[in-house]
C-alpha cells in the first residue's frame, strides 16, 4: 500500500502549500506584520446602500442565496454570507435603517436569526429587532412571488443579494431594479454571474464574497489569510505556464500531475 | 427641459406589455408552428453517441434530480435515454437528490413503459432506491455504500438484496456508465468529483442550458463525456432518435421568443442612446 | 458546562477534528483503513441530519404562520397563513391515508404542486424579457463585450438562427471552448482557494460567524 493515494500526490502538495501560506500569513499578522490588503470597493457600496435607506426612510433587503447547509457545494458561500450579514445588520441598527432578511435556508435561518439579534444588541437597540419581520423563512418556491410582490409593494431603497443564486437571479434583480432599489449582488456559483454583473449596481464575483466576509470581520488576522490564498493563485499560474511550455516540448506534463 | 421624450416614454413601457408580447409569440408558435431547418449541435450528437455506446445488458446508475420546474425541458431527454437503454436490455438503478423527483419518477416510468417494446419488470430491469438527502455528503455516502445509506431497502421498503438487479451492486464503482439528471441546480461538478473521477464511471449529464458554461470545462478535459443540454438537447435527442415530441415542438416557440428578446435588447439600447443624446438621463 | 462551551467550543472542535480526519483520509490510505469505517458511518448519518433539515423548514413555517394568525400581523395577509395550514393538513393527510407515493399524493403532486412550480419557473421568461429591454445596456466596454457574447451564445442555440446562418455555431463554439472555459477555470480555481481559506479559518476557530 502506498503512503499517499495514487493520483492525489500533487493535490496534497498544492493543498499543503496553500494551507501553509495561509497559516504563515495568519502567524505574521498575529506578530503584528499585517499583509497589505486592497480595500474592496464594495465595502463602501454597503455603506452607500445603508445611507440611501436612511435618507429615503425605506427598507434594506438582505436576500441570502439558496441552497441548504447540508450541501457542501454551496456551504462556503453560505458561511461567508453570515459574516457579511452580521456587519450589515449592525450598521443598519447603528444608523437607523430598517433591514429585512427573507431567507430560503431552513438550517441557516436559525443562525441568521441569532446573528441579526446579536447585531441589534451590539448596536444597543435590541428592541428594534422584530422576530416576525426582521428575518423570515420561505421555502424555495415561495421566495419568488414574495420578492416580486414585496418589491412592488414595499419598495425597498436598497438590496443586497449574496450567495448561491440560480434562475432566480434575474427575477429578483429585475423586480428590485424596477422598484427603484440600488442593489449589490454577489455569487460564488458559476451559472448566473453574467446576470449578477449586468443587473446589479455593484457586484461581488466568486471569492470576492469570501474576501468581503474576512475583511468585514475587522480582524486583521483574518484579512491576512487572503494573502495566503493569493499564493495558491500564483502557484496555479506557475503550474499553467510550466505545463504549457513542457507540453509544447513534448513532455507528458498532464500525466505528472496525476501521479 | 420638461416632459419626457418619446424615447423615454418608450423605455418606460409597462412591463406587462412586454410580457404580453412574449406570451403571444410563444402561444402563436405552439398553436401554429412553421417549418424551420434544424441543425444538430455537437453536444446533442455527443450525447446521442454516448447513450448508443453503452453496451447491451449493462447496469447503469441514473441519478434522477429532475424537478417540476425543469420537467418541460428535461423530461424528453430523460425518458428517451431510459427507453434507449431498456431497448438494449440495460438495467437502471435510480436514485434522486431532490424531493420533487419522487413524484416525477412514477410518471417517467409510465411514459417509458408505453414507449418500450417489452414490459419492464421492477427489480429486474430497474429499481428505485429513493431520495438521498444531503446533496454532496449524501452522494458520497451513497456511492460508498448503497446498502448502508438506504438501510438495505428500496423506496417501497422492500429489501434490495431480493432483487436480481442489485446483485453485485453496492457503490459508484459498480456502474461502468452513469447518467445524472441535475435539473438546474448545477450539481454536475459534484457528480464528476464524487462519482466519475473517484470510481472511473463514464458520466453524462442531463441539465439545464444555464449550466453549460460551468460544465464545458469538464467536457473539454473528458471528465464528463456528454451532456443533454436543456431544451435544445432534448429536441436534438428526439430528432436523432426519430421520436419527435414536445421538446421539438417547444424549440420553435423558444426560438421566436429568443428573437423577441434580441429585438428587445437592441431596441432598448437604441431608445436609451437616442434619449441620452437628446438630453435625457 | 458554560453556554460558550456547548454553543461554540464543542461544535468547533467537532468541525476541526472531523474536517481534519476527512482530509487526511482522502490522501493517506493507511489512515483511511483506521478511520475510514467510522467516517463512512458518520457520512451515512449525515444523510439523516440532512433529511431533518426539511423538518426544520416545516416547523419554522408552522411557527411563523401560527404567530401571524395569533397576532393578526400584516393585515389582511395573515388570512393566507390559514391557507398554509389548510394546505399542509390536506397534503399530510393524503399521504397518511394513501401512502407517500399513493394515488392521492400523486394527484396532489400532479395537479397542484407541479403546475404551481412550473408556473413560477416560467415567469423567468417574462422577467428576463423586461430585463433585456430595461437593464442590459451597452454602457461601457465591459458591458458591451458581455452583451455581445451573451447574444451570440443565445442565437447559437436557437435553430431559427443556426438554420439559415450556420456561421453562428462555430463562433459560439469557439467562444464556449476558449474564453469561457479559460475564465471559468480561473473562477473555479479562485473560489476553490477561497473555500480552502474559509475552511481553514473555521477549523482553526478563527471564523466565529460560522456558528452564528
Amino acid at each position: 500500500m502506498s503512503l499517499i493515494t495514487s493520483g492525489r500526490v500533487v493535490g496534497l502538495g498544492v493543498l499543503a502549500v496553500i494551507c501553509g501560506a495561509i497559516y504563515y500569513y495568519m502567524y505574521q499578522a498575529q506578530q503584528g506584520n499585517l499583509a497589505n490588503i486592497r480595500r474592496l470597493p464594495q465595502v463602501d457600496a454597503i455603506d452607500e446602500l445603508i445611507a440611501r435607506c436612511v435618507e429615503m426612510n425605506r427598507e434594506l433587503w438582505f436576500i441570502p442565496g439558496g441552497g441548504v447547509m447540508t450541501n457542501a457545494f454551496v456551504l462556503p458561500g453560505i458561511l461567508s454570507v453570515f459574516g457579511i450579514l452580521s456587519y450589515v445588520t449592525q450598521r443598519c441598527a447603528e444608523f437607523g435603517a430598517k433591514i429585512h432578511c427573507p431567507t430560503r435556508n431552513p438550517i441557516g435561518y436559525n443562525i441568521q436569526y441569532e446573528i441579526m439579534r446579536e447585531a441589534y444588541e451590539a448596536a444597543g437597540k435590541p428592541e428594534e429587532f422584530d422576530p416576525l419581520e426582521t428575518i423570515v423563512y420561505f421555502p424555495g418556491g415561495a421566495m419568488r412571488p414574495y420578492i416580486v410582490q414585496g418589491a412592488h409593494s414595499r419598495k425597498p431603497a436598497a438590496a443586497i443579494l449574496l450567495g448561491a443564486y440560480y434562475h432566480q437571479t434575474i427575477i429578483f434583480c429585475e423586480a428590485l431594479q424596477r422598484c427603484g432599489a440600488m442593489t449589490l449582488g454577489g455569487t460564488d456559483t458559476t451559472h448566473n454571474i453574467p446576470f449578477m454583473v449586468a443587473a446589479n449596481n455593484y457586484s461581488l464575483i466568486g471569492e470576492e464574497m469570501y474576501a468581503m466576509s474576512a475583511y468585514l470581520s475587522k480582524d486583521p488576522v483574518l484579512g491576512s489569510t487572503l494573502a495566503g490564498q493569493d499564493i495558491g493563485k500564483y502557484l496555479a499560474i506557475a503550474i499553467t505556464i510550466l505545463g504549457v511550455l513542457l507540453s509544447a516540448a513534448g513532455m507528458p506534463f498532464a500525466d505528472w500531475l496525476v501521479i | 427641459m420638461s416632459g419626457k421624450t418619446i424615447w423615454r416614454r418608450a423605455l418606460d413601457l409597462d412591463h406587462r406589455i412586454i410580457a404580453t408580447g412574449i406570451f403571444l409569440i410563444i402561444t402563436y408558435m405552439i398553436l401554429s408552428p412553421i417549418e424551420i431547418p434544424f441543425p444538430v449541435s455537437s453536444y446533442g450528437q455527443q450525447y446521442y453517441d454516448f447513450v448508443t455506446e453503452v453496451p447491451a445488458g449493462t447496469t447503469v446508475g441514473f441519478m434522477m434530480g429532475d424537478t417540476v420546474a425543469t420537467k418541460p425541458q428535461l423530461k424528453p431527454s430523460t425518458t428517451i435515454t431510459m427507453w434507449m437503454l431498456y431497448e438494449k436490455n440495460c438495467k437502471i438503478v435510480y436514485w434522486y437528490d431532490k424531493v420533487e423527483a419522487v413524484g416525477l419518477m412514477n410518471e417517467y416510468i409510465a411514459v417509458v413503459d408505453e414507449m418500450s417494446s417489452r414490459e419492464l419488470v421492477y427489480g429486474v430491469d430497474y429499481i428505485d432506491l429513493g431520495f438521498i438527502a444531503g446533496t454532496e455528503t449524501g452522494a458520497v455516502a451513497f456511492l460508498e455504500n448503497i446498502r448502508g445509506v438506504t438501510g438495505g431497502v428500496d423506496v417501497n421498503g422492500d429489501p434490495i438484496d431480493s432483487f436480481p438487479i442489485m446483485e453485485g451492486v453496492n457503490g459508484g464503482g459498480d456502474f461502468a456508465y452513469g447518467i445524472a439528471n441535475c435539473g438546474c441546480e448545477c450539481t454536475e461538478p459534484m457528480y464528476i468529483r464524487q462519482w466519475g473521477m473517484p470510481y472511473g464511471t463514464e458520466l453524462a449529464t442531463i441539465n439545464c442550458a444555464m449550466d453549460l458554461p460551468a460544465i464545458t470545462l469538464y467536457l473539454a478535459t473528458g471528465q464528463l463525456r456528454a451532456t443533454a443540454n436543456g431544451l435544445l438537447g432534448s429536441a436534438e435527442f428526439e430528432y436523432l432518435t426519430g421520436r419527435l415530441g414536445l421538446a421539438f415542438g417547444q424549440i420553435l416557440a423558444v426560438s421566436f421568443a429568443g428573437l423577441y428578446f434580441v429585438i428587445l435588447v437592441v431596441l432598448g439600447n437604441v431608445f436609451y442612446f437616442i434619449d441620452r443624446s437628446q438630453g435625457g438621463n | 458546562m458554560s453556554d460558550e462551551m456547548y454553543k461554540s467550543t464543542i461544535p468547533f472542535w467537532i468541525i476541526t477534528i472531523l474536517g481534519a480526519l476527512t482530509i487526511v483520509e482522502y490522501f493517506f490510505p493507511f489512515i483511511g483503513n483506521i478511520v475510514g469505517g467510522p467516517l463512512e458511518m458518520l457520512r451515512t448519518y449525515s444523510t439523516i441530519l440532512a433529511g431533518a433539515a426539511y423538518g426544520i423548514g416545516t416547523a419554522l413555517l408552522v411557527a411563523n404562520h401560527g404567530r401571524r394568525i395569533v397576532r393578526r400581523t400584516m393585515a389582511p395577509h395573515w388570512a393566507f397563513s390559514i391557507v398554509f395550514f389548510v394546505s399542509i393538513i390536506v397534503t399530510v393527510g393524503v399521504m397518511l391515508i394513501g401512502g407517500q407515493t399513493g394515488p392521492q399524493a400523486q394527484w396532489v403532486f400532479d395537479y397542484i404542486l407541479a403546475p404551481s412550480g412550473q408556473c413560477l419557473y416560467s415567469t423567468t421568461a417574462f422577467f428576463i424579457s423586461t430585463a433585456g429591454y430595461r437593464i442590459f445596456r451597452f454602457r461601457n466596454l465591459d458591458a458591451t463585450v458581455l452583451l455581445c457574447s451573451g447574444l451570440l451564445i443565445l442565437v447559437s442555440v436557437l435553430p431559427l438562427f443556426t438554420g439559415p446562418f450556420p456561421f453562428f455555431v462555430p463562433m459560439a463554439m469557439w467562444l464556449n471552448n476558449v474564453p469561457v472555459v479559460a475564465g471559468y477555470r480561473a473562477f473555479v480555481m479562485g473560489t476553490s482557494f477561497g473555500s480552502i481559506g474559509l475552511g481553514l479559518r473555521i477549523m482553526l476557530q478563527k471564523h466565529p460567524e460560522a456558528l452564528g
